[in-house]
């Protein structure tokens, strides 16, 4: 959400990465890549900044499913104590609870 | 801390205990006349002041029609009109055999009426017409001449106002206690509005017996409870409609698949397909096993429920069913993601699903009907494999389809396509018409829609309205559609647009929306119909301005802005879900409500549906001083002035934000705007006292039937009227103050708690079991933000990972 409060809040990706070294498209305008890396997986989101449209900052959060054997693990960025309860439409994103960013 | 949000100021609870309107819904409604008796009689009529003299010849050995002809008798004393004495009235079987169905006629001869049809439902119909023709008289003279009517709509079907809806976060199970979610008087005033079906919730694993698996110990209770109710409502003419999504998925916990039958189990939802695992698998029906599983199902329960109308399933949409719940409608290639790759298209899919089904139904009750709700309700374009799924269906079978979602119409030079429901917006949809095409000659084929309102105001009982309702029911006939599900869980209360409903189904569209509107109005409003309908055109007019935005619908504040606070402060926190029970304040974050309008379309369209409601509700209630020992008129006018408020406090509410956002921005006439919002302020003071009294005298007013709880009522608009007169108007003096002494508005007002641009570490929920803690390094480039993890791989295999990711634009 905006610092404004007036513009909703888009998804720019669902993220998805089965396989080493795969690259996706998620949603036209962001890329979403995964590479193994030393026992570990790194994973990179990418935003062009053309989508904000020359604005100064951008509020932003982050979700995480991994899909584990045990079942599914959530985790979310930034920290805090977030909703579990997910809205239609936007998902868990709190408007108090995405952090600044400067760009 | 905004004190808003402090722990003694929060919202008081919701009330608790019965509901207050069931009081209300169990109370007749008293009818009264408008009729100068002592008028004289014109040529052409017959008199009834000596009275009206009913002899019932009609067939009716289950003595389903005792509750019409109570009605009736009832009728005539509210009516002042003699009964078993004066002109007689035959109630009889009809010879004339284009008469079907529910068809009747009704034929005013100088000695004597007669009410006729070939079927007991039929003549419940003639009856209740018969009532509304004397109830519309303004002299005790009715005219000569006959009137047949004929119905093109056969199943109309709602759902109880308050019954429960089986879902979180109550999950209150209505076949699960002892309370009447049917009171008589509800019944018969549903009766009398057309409404021939309700649905309610069931599931295959809660009720039904089969070979397969074992019965659930509460089946018998369950089946006790729906026994009870289908007996009760058929005495009405109403038949209950188990609602169900069956096929359910397969769970490993709670609904696992039949030992020994590994071949029952399908793809998996989409989350679970991703990671391979698949908790949830959809219900495969290519195996013998299967379609017997569903012909036991559905075959046990109309044996053991006589009466039991059909079963209403959603099977596409909404939660997984069969395998083609893995499918999405964007999908172009039209094929289930399914490991065994088996050559059945999308239409032998849902033909050897529901086919089963209806079979087991039709073997245990020959009438009973099914009728498969396709649930698709986004508002982009759907692939082509949809239209499809009609091909192999018999004539046994219904579809039903939203009547609006995917529909578009212009908004202040803008084209604007909705999702879900629309009751401002006509409709139908592009793609409901190529699915009416797709099912004809095929398949019975049926409308789903919101007759009384929908998602776009859905805490009061409907909108008056009922031209809108017009010229879908016109575009339905057009489209040979045959049955309409008239509700989801709201939409449903008695009153004005269940008339309106019920009428239409006999309606030839020959006419003028006017002339429907003008007879719409007769019986309650005798001798001003004219003028009602020319109200109701207005309000049609004013609600045809709701922003068409889904986001809208669910988040706006139409339903219950009345109880919003108005944040000078920043508070940047969200608002508050219209269909579910939330309890916190609803914040000022208004970005949420909107996804395809700017704050400033929203805001004028918000101000010209209030003014016209305004128009159309001065009106309105200047006619009503003649009716005010009316029931059902008052019912009419309180909605009119509760939704008069409704509509000027979401004006409000715009309006403050977007006075706020110029303060914001550095606006040099800030005493002007502070000026102007504190005047809001004060009307939303006086709006919420204006609703406390409404909410007082009228127990249906705030009730939203999916959230199950009152989204306004007394004592919360009162906390509001608190939060403005005890916050809200202390930071205004202190904003001026502030400003005075040369303090900027965004100093003073931004909050800056929520403004903090951290490296964080990752936040794990109570569902993890791992401790990790990461650092999220944000890469800003000159052309984009990368954002990178690193996680150690604890597994030997590939993990799939899902991100959602949710930047928005500022300043």
């Amino acid at each position: 959400m905006d610092v404004e409060g007036l513009t909703f809040p888009y998804l720019v990706g669902n993220g998805l990465a089965r396989k080493t070294n795969e690259i996706a498209d998620t949603t036209g305008v962001c890329i979403f890549s995964k590479e193994e890396l030393a026992g570990a997986w790194k994973s990179t989101f990418t935003v062009p900044l053309s989508l904000f449209q020359g604005k100064k900052q951008i509020l932003f959060g982050l979700e995480r499913i991994e899909y584990l054997e045990k079942g599914e693990r959530w985790t979310s960025y930034p920290a805090g104590k977030f909703e579990n309860d997910v809205r239609l439409n936007l998902s868990y994103f709190l408007p108090d609870k995405l952090v600044l960013l400067t760009l | 801390m905004n004190r808003i949000y402090a722990a003694e100021n929060l919202p008081p609870p919701f009330p608790q205990g019965e509901l207050a309107f069931i009081k209300e819904l169990k109370k007749h409604v008293v009818f009264t006349p408008h009729r100068d008796d002592n008028a004289a009689q014109t040529p052409g009529t017959v008199s009834l002041l000596n009275g009206l003299n009913v002899s019932f010849t009609f067939p009716d050995e289950e003595k389903r029609l005792e509750t019409a002809l109570s009605d009736l008798e009832r009728f005539f004393q509210e009516a002042n009109i003699p009964s078993g004495k004066g002109l007689s009235v035959v109630i009889r079987k009809s010879d004339d055999t284009e008469l079907k169905g529910e068809d009747f006629r009704i034929t005013v001869k100088e000695d004597g009426i007669t009410l006729e049809s070939n079927e007991r439902e039929g003549i419940r119909r003639s009856i209740y017409r018969f009532m509304d023709r004397i109830a519309e008289l303004c002299t005790p003279y009715l005219a000569i001449g006959a009137e047949t009517k004929k119905y093109w709509l056969k199943n109309r079907i709602s759902r109880c106002f308050f019954g429960p809806i089986k879902r979180p976060p109550f999950n209150i199970d209505e076949l699960m206690n002892d309370i009447d979610y049917y009171p008589e008087e509800y019944l018969s005033r549903l009766a009398r509005e057309g409404v021939n079906g309700l649905w309610l919730t069931i599931t295959f694993k809660d009720i039904c017996k089969t070979s397969f698996r074992p019965q659930n110990p509460d089946a018998a209770r369950r089946l006790a409870k729906l026994r009870q109710t289908v007996a009760k409502c058929l005495r009405y003419g109403i038949k209950t409609w188990a609602f169900c999504i069956e096929p359910a998925s397969w769970k490993s916990k709670g609904n696992p698949i039949p030992e020994g039958h590994p071949e029952m189990g399908g793809p998996g939802t989409t989350y679970a397909l991703q990671s391979g695992y698949g908790e949830e698998s959809s219900f495969c029906p290519k195996s013998e096993a299967a379609r017997q599983y569903l012909y036991e199902c559905t075959n046990y329960l109309f044996s053991e429920v006589p009466g039991l109308g059909g079963i209403l399933s959603i099977s596409h949409g909404e939660r997984t069913t069969s395998c083609l719940s893995t499918l999405p409608t964007s999908s172009l290639s039209g094929k289930v993601p399914c490991k065994k790759e088996c050559d059945w298209d999308v239409d032998d899919i849902i033909s050897n699903t529901l086919g089963p089904m209806c079979k087991g139904m039709r073997d245990a009750n020959p009438d009973a009907e099914l009728i498969s709700w396709l649930y698709q309700p986004a508002p982009v374009q759907h692939a082509p494999w949809i239209f499809k799924l009609p091909n192999k269906l018999t004539r046994d079978i219904s579809l039903a389809y939203n009547f609006e979602s995917g529909c578009s119409k212009m908004q202040l030079g803008k084209l604007h396509t909705g999702g879900d429901y629309w009751l401002s917006c006509a409709g139908p949809s592009d793609r409901f018409a190529r699915m009416a095409e797709s099912a004809r000659n095929k398949c019975g084929f049926a409308a789903k829609l919101q007759v009384a309102c929908s998602h776009e105001d859905a805490t009061i009982p409907y909108v008056p309205a009922p031209g809108l309702l017009y010229e879908k029911y016109k575009a339905m006939k057009a489209l040979g559609v045959e049955h309409v599900i008239m509700c989801w869980y709201f939409g449903n209360y008695p009153g004005l647009m269940n008339r309106a409903s019920g009428m239409l189904a006999t309606e030839d569209f020959k006419g003028t929306e006017m002339d429907f509107l003008t007879r719409l109005a007769a019986p309650e409003w005798p001798g001003k119909e004219k003028e009602i309908a020319e109200v109701w055109k207005l309000f049609e007019e004013a609600y045809s301005n709701y922003p068409m935005d889904n986001q809208f619908q669910y988040y706006g504040p139409v339903h219950d802005g009345i109880v919003w606070p108005l944040h000078l402060k920043r508070a940047r926190k969200q608002l508050t879900r219209s269909w579910k029970p939330d309890a916190m304040p609803t914040g000022d974050t208004l970005g949420e409500c909107m996804k395809t309008h700017t704050a400033g379309e929203a805001s004028l369209l918000l101000q010209k549906m209030s003014k016209l409601w305004a128009e159309g509700n001065k009106k309105l209630q200047a006619i009503g001083k003649e009716f005010q020992n009316d029931s059902t008129c008052k019912e009419e006018l309180s909605v009119a002035n509760a939704m008069d408020i409704q509509f000027a406090t979401a004006a409000n509410i715009f309006k403050f934000y977007m006075y706020r956002q110029q303060l914001f921005e550095g606006a040099e006439n800030y005493e002007e705007i502070l000026d102007a919002m504190e005047k809001i302020v004060y009307e939303e003071m006086e709006n919420t006292d204006k609703m406390t009294v409404l909410c007082k005298n009228d127990s249906r007013l705030g009730y939203h039937s999916e959230a199950e709880v009152y989204k306004f009522y007394e004592e919360k608009l009162q906390w509001r009227k608190n939060i403005l007169k005890n916050i809200v108007l202390d930071d205004f003096r202190e904003c001026r103050k502030a400003l005075a002494s040369g303090i900027s508005f965004r100093d003073f007002a931004e909050n800056p708690d929520t403004e903090k641009c951290v490296l964080s570490q990752w936040y794990e929920n109570a569902s993890s079991n791992g401790k990790q803690k990461r650092m999220m390094p944000i890469y800003i480039s000159k052309s984009s933000v990368r954002i990178t993890t690193i996680l150690k791989m604890n597994s030997p295999r590939s993990m799939p990972w899902m991100w959602k990711a949710s930047p928005s634009p500022i300043l």
